[in-house]
């Protein structure tokens, strides 16, 4: 009886030294300064790219006025606290007049240029969600793949800070004088740069094996022959591969890799000696799957989200080697 | 309010408990190239490592419920689900929708749809019926509707690699996806805002439609016809509807069955 309960209390304490070691460690934020600088900007380009829609898509006149959107959802604007309640929340519900969008919109794109820029970013990061999120609940109908992983990336920003490094804030406060250059460049490890960095493995993690768990259970995959419905998508397909429709081993293959990528993915990623080969091999399956869907910005935000992976000395490295050279 | 100096002296305990656990840093070999940088070496005082050791115990429990709800709601994201997942998928919506973590769209209830769903598909393709390129073309007033060169499509200045030519091509999906539903009256609802829309850029659309771009097919390549993937056989009409626009640009929309008939008024402006 006490072998087993010797046995339940090592394998409890083993686990939250684990836990503890894994989630309460400091870190460096070189890798979360780099997923800000990228994320900010594909969060320009998503919100930007409404730029030239915005009456078409929400003006009062336009495609998706609120009502016709709380039609699709389901939502009424006092359906909160239903059984099929809809949580949906963004300030562009707000305004219709097309002056007022574009006002609105052009705040939000500062806010997000801020952010970029790493300008007042622990308050710019969190309103940066704010922005997106709000663009994204304001039309669902119209929201692809990409709009989660920016949404998500965001989110878990929020938590670190990411204007430690590569920031204004971080060069300001060097003119400043508040801090020399060398401490704030050697002496910046948080332990919310690691909280906000677990976070976002984790989500990317589970991420990729529930993409890669929906292909598993989809028939087509399955068999082998997604691929070629892929390359077989005149209009999404950046390159024309047709010239493979004899090719089956080559589908199959090409179809079974991708699956297998993303299975393997969770389990492979937090493995030492495997990691930097396995993010190669995913980066290149995911290009290869952005020529052949044309699914550029989600496969672009995928890999954002995958650099969390990325060690932050390595980082720090790479844009010490690239400022010397310079 | 929690500030990381409350926090850090609690990195000995849990260090120390890491030790007395008889677990070796080499063994936990799998964790080591991405461990955290701090030094166990730290003193602290033991009221301030308790005190800490409680907040590290409550942002523990913060981390466990919140991927708790988000693994549910990412394995609710593609089929199959059982309904135990669509049961608990509506019951986090308070928090999932909140901080947008359902990466699954939903239209009105999708996951009541079998195997339809109104959302992204993270499987790509499924080889199904809605698994295909979507476009939204309009017919302008005084053009002719037998003559194809006479429709234009919407949006088609734009790049196609460009979220904003995607933002149409989802919206003629949610418009298919609605048809095949089912709910004729909310498509005809976006295909009226798709009218007022033209109205608002000039053009005074007589019809729209949504057309399907059918998928290549390998038998067909290997035996040496309909190569060319821009034939107007490989476009399949899904939807198409009459628009009518009274002189106050009022719009009604009449949705019309295959073979051209009127089936009836679907959506009217001011509904």
């Amino acid at each position: 009886m006490s072998a087993i309960f010797k046995y339940f209390r090592d394998l409890a304490d083993g686990i939250s030294a684990i836990w503890n070691r894994f989630w309460f460690g400091t870190r460096e934020p070189h890798t979360l300064g780099l997923i800000r600088i990228l994320s900010g900007l594909l969060a320009l380009y998503f919100v930007g790219s409404f730029t030239f829609d915005l009456n078409t898509w929400f003006g009062a006149n336009g495609i998706l006025p609120s009502e016709t959107v709380w039609r699709l959802t389901g939502e009424s604007e006092f359906s909160v606290g239903g059984a099929d309640s809809v949580y949906r929340w963004s300030y562009l519900h707000l305004v219709d007049s097309p002056v007022m969008l574009m006002v609105v919109h052009f705040v939000g794109l500062l806010v997000l240029l801020a952010f970029t820029l790493g300008l007042y970013s622990r308050i710019t990061n969190a309103l940066s969600f704010v922005v997106v999120v709000s663009y994204i609940h304001r039309a669902p109908v119209i929201a692809g793949m990409f709009e989660p992983v920016l949404a998500m990336t965001l989110l878990y920003l929020c938590f670190a800070p990411t204007g430690a490094v590569y920031s204004l804030d971080g060069y300001l406060r060097r003119r400043r004088g508040k801090e020399n250059a060398e401490s704030s460049n050697n002496n910046t490890a948080a332990l919310s740069a690691n909280i906000a960095t677990r976070l976002l493995q984790v989500h990317t993690a589970a991420f990729v094996l529930m993409m890669g768990h929906a292909k598993m259970t989809s028939g087509t995959w399955a068999a082998g022959n997604a691929i070629w419905w892929l390359i077989a998508r005149s209009e999404s397909r950046l390159v024309d591969l047709t010239f493979l429709y004899d090719s089956t081993v080559i589908i199959n293959m090409m179809t079974h890799s991708v699956v297998a990528i993303e299975i393997l993915f969770p389990v492979l990623i937090w493995i030492r000696l495997s990691k930097p080969l396995f993010l190669g091999v995913t980066f290149v399956a995911w290009t290869c799957l952005v020529l052949l869907t044309g699914q550029v910005a989600f496969y672009a935000a995928l890999m954002v989200a995958c650099l969390s992976f990325v060690d932050p000395a390595r980082i720090a490295a790479l844009f010490a080697k690239r400022s010397e050279s310079s | 309010m929690l500030s990381e100096s409350t926090i850090q002296p609690c990195l000995v305990e849990s260090h120390s408990s890491y030790s007395t656990a008889g677990f070796e840093r080499s063994k936990l070999g799998f964790m080591t190239e991405d461990s955290p940088q701090s030094s166990p070496g730290q003193t602290a005082q033991s009221s301030s490592a308790q005190t800490s050791s409680v907040w590290l115990g409550l942002i523990s429990l913060a981390i466990i419920i919140h991927f708790f709800f988000v693994f549910a709601v990412l394995f609710s994201a593609s089929d199959p689900i059982s309904l135990t997942q669509v049961r608990m998928a509506r019951r986090l919506r308070p928090y999932t929708q909140l901080l947008q973590l359902n990466p699954a769209g939903d239209l009105g209830g999708p996951l009541d749809q079998g195997d339809l769903r109104g959302g992204p598909q993270y499987s790509l393709t499924d080889a199904m019926e809605l698994d295909v390129d979507h476009r939204i073309e309009i017919l302008e007033d005084g053009k002719d509707e037998n003559l194809e060169s006479d429709w234009m499509l919407v949006a088609s200045s734009r790049s196609h690699v460009s979220e904003r030519f995607k933002r149409y091509q989802r919206l003629a999906w949610s418009i298919h996806y609605l048809t095949v539903v089912g709910d004729n009256d909310t498509a005809a609802l976006l295909i009226r805002g798709i009218a007022k829309s033209e109205l608002e850029a000039g053009r005074r659309p007589r019809f729209i439609r949504c057309r399907t771009h059918v998928l290549q097919s390998r038998d067909e390549l290997e035996l040496g016809i309909n190569q060319d993937a821009w034939d107007s056989i490989f476009f399949e009409e899904v939807y198409r509807a009459a628009t009518v626009i009274d002189q106050h640009d009022n719009v009604e929309i009449n949705k019309l069955d295959p073979a051209g008939q009127v089936a009836r008024p679907t959506a009217k402006a001011g509904e």
